[in-house]
């Protein structure tokens, strides 16, 4: 993209070059729109050279001489001020000075061009100088901010990780613990408890089997048939899994069933049930 | 688009590579390999509409994936197996490109898939689906001698694993409100070669 400005920005010098030769009446017609076509090429073919550190002021000498040779012969003094352009490109302080030392030469050029006693271009172009400047400034200040809140926010991030693996683990403990109070209370129904338990764990299997009302109630992979409540009741339960994980509260049997060889919810399980 | 701009940077960073279409009609995925022998170790990057060029959850698994290319071609390369990564792009079913590839050329081939989908995002945890009982007790054998923290899971609803019958090594970042909308600038190279290690761990004590 900004290459494309750049092309742009020299194709209008070199149009604006051929517009004032052609339009006004001067005599050498041809070998300048031929110049400036050239010109253009030449840009084109030696853009590569910006990306390097020292050759890119090759470039931009090329610019300025050719602009100043151009003013020089075409009496045309409004073609200087395409030197904001070419200014606009400095990134540090070392560009603004090889930049500025290669505009100054043109400046006053063409306030000898535009007649001695014309003072106040002068006055014109230090204060779109000093615009630049001050923009360029500005600019660097809040490259220097943004950069600061970037690495705020990152470290914001991390902790913000740390924090919400916490908070996860944390609101599972709370569900979990409250669950198996009111199942105490009896103050919940097994079914919804069941459903409660097996979205807050990483269990294959959640069962809860009612002693009084000999009612059973299952989420997951293992079905509560007959033989599992017979076992159940004799506290020998043989399930195809790894892990199974019974507790006795009260009027309530509590089950649940892992399947895989690595206990996941090991610190839950330790510190809740 | 996207593929092609990744075969690009590929190239860019890579000279040795040779990149092959998984599929030349459509153009849904890409493909190379790194190593010789019959077996195969898939390492697989899921891309969809999602996926960002200025957004961590693009950039991210895309520089793992560098760094591991980086490892096998410049460190050690694999012995007694061949790396393959496999890279698809698909709007509707991100993973159908990945199921076409497997069985094209016969499930038996591969040892292991590797999805880095979700890889170094932050709060990573191991997902343990469908894995068999040696292969995970070695897993967790590694984790603990080199002393990785991090934390394993089973998802409920939706598995790589289940849906391939594969063994897959896969990582989730599980709570995290904001792996959607990350900046590319938070990218950390720390958290890149933790990922790394802990894969390199794996294929190293794992598959021998």
């Amino acid at each position: 993209m900004k290459d494309l400005f750049q092309i742009v920005i020299r194709s209008l010098i070199s149009l604006s070059v051929i517009t004032t030769v052609l339009f006004y009446n001067f005599d050498f017609k041809v070998p300048f729109v031929i110049l400036s076509t050239f010109y253009l090429i030449q840009y084109i073919v030696l853009s590569p050279f910006l990306k390097e550190k020292i050759l890119k002021y090759v470039v931009y000498l090329i610019d300025y001489l050719f602009l100043g040779y151009v003013v020089y012969i075409t009496d045309n003094v409004y073609l200087s001020l395409f030197f904001i352009p070419f200014m606009m490109n400095a990134k540090n302080k070392f560009d603004v000075l090889v930049l500025s030392s290669f505009t100054i030469p043109i400046l006053l050029l063409t306030v000898y061009k535009s007649g001695v006693f014309e003072f106040t271009i002068i006055y014109v172009l230090t204060g779109l100088i000093l615009s630049i400047l001050e923009f360029f400034k500005s600019k660097n200040q809040l490259e220097k901010k943004y950069n600061k809140v970037v690495e705020l926010s990152k470290d914001l991030y991390k902790d913000n990780l740390l924090i919400q693996d916490k908070m996860d683990f944390y609101s599972r403990f709370y569900n979990i613990t409250n669950v198996i109070k009111r199942i105490r209370e009896r103050k919940i129904e097994p079914k919804d408890a069941v459903k409660i338990l097996y979205d807050n764990l990483n269990a294959d299997g959640v069962i809860v089997y009612d002693r009084e009302s000999d009612r059973c109630y299952y989420e997951g992979n293992f079905n509560c048939n007959e033989e599992l409540i017979e076992a159940l009741k004799n506290r020998k339960v043989n399930l195809d899994a790894k892990y199974v994980v019974i507790r006795d509260l009260g009027h309530i049997y509590l089950v649940i069933v892992y399947r895989e060889y690595i206990l996941v919810d090991q610190e839950l399980l330790e510190a809740t049930v | 688009m996207i593929l092609d701009k990744i075969k690009k940077e590929l190239k860019n960073r890579f000279n040795s590579l040779e990149i092959f279409y998984g599929d030349p009609e459509e153009k849904r995925s890409i493909f190379f390999d790194i190593g010789y022998g019959e077996r195969v170790v898939l390492f697989f990057l899921p891309l969809d509409t999602n996926s960002k060029k200025e957004l961590l959850i693009y950039r991210m698994p895309l520089e793992v994936l560098f760094e591991s290319i980086r490892r096998f071609i410049e460190v050690k390369p694999p012995v007694g197996y061949r790396i393959r990564f496999f890279i698809s792009y698909d709007d509707k079913d991100k993973y159908h490109p990945l199921l076409d590839h497997v069985e094209k050329f016969g499930k038996n081939k591969f040892l292991l898939v590797v999805n880095l989908e979700e890889a170094g995002l932050g709060n990573e945890k191991l997902i343990i689906n469908n894995l068999p009982e040696e292969f995970l007790l070695k897993i967790d054998r590694v984790l603990k001698e080199n002393l990785f923290v991090i934390k394993k899971s089973r998802l409920k609803e939706w598995a790589l694993a289940d849906y391939l019958q594969m063994k897959v090594v896969e990582f989730r970042s599980l709570p995290n409100k904001f792996k959607n909308s990350v900046n590319a600038d938070f990218y950390d190279g720390k958290r890149r070669d933790f990922i790394v290690m802990i894969i390199f761990a794996i294929l190293k004590r794992v598959l021998k």
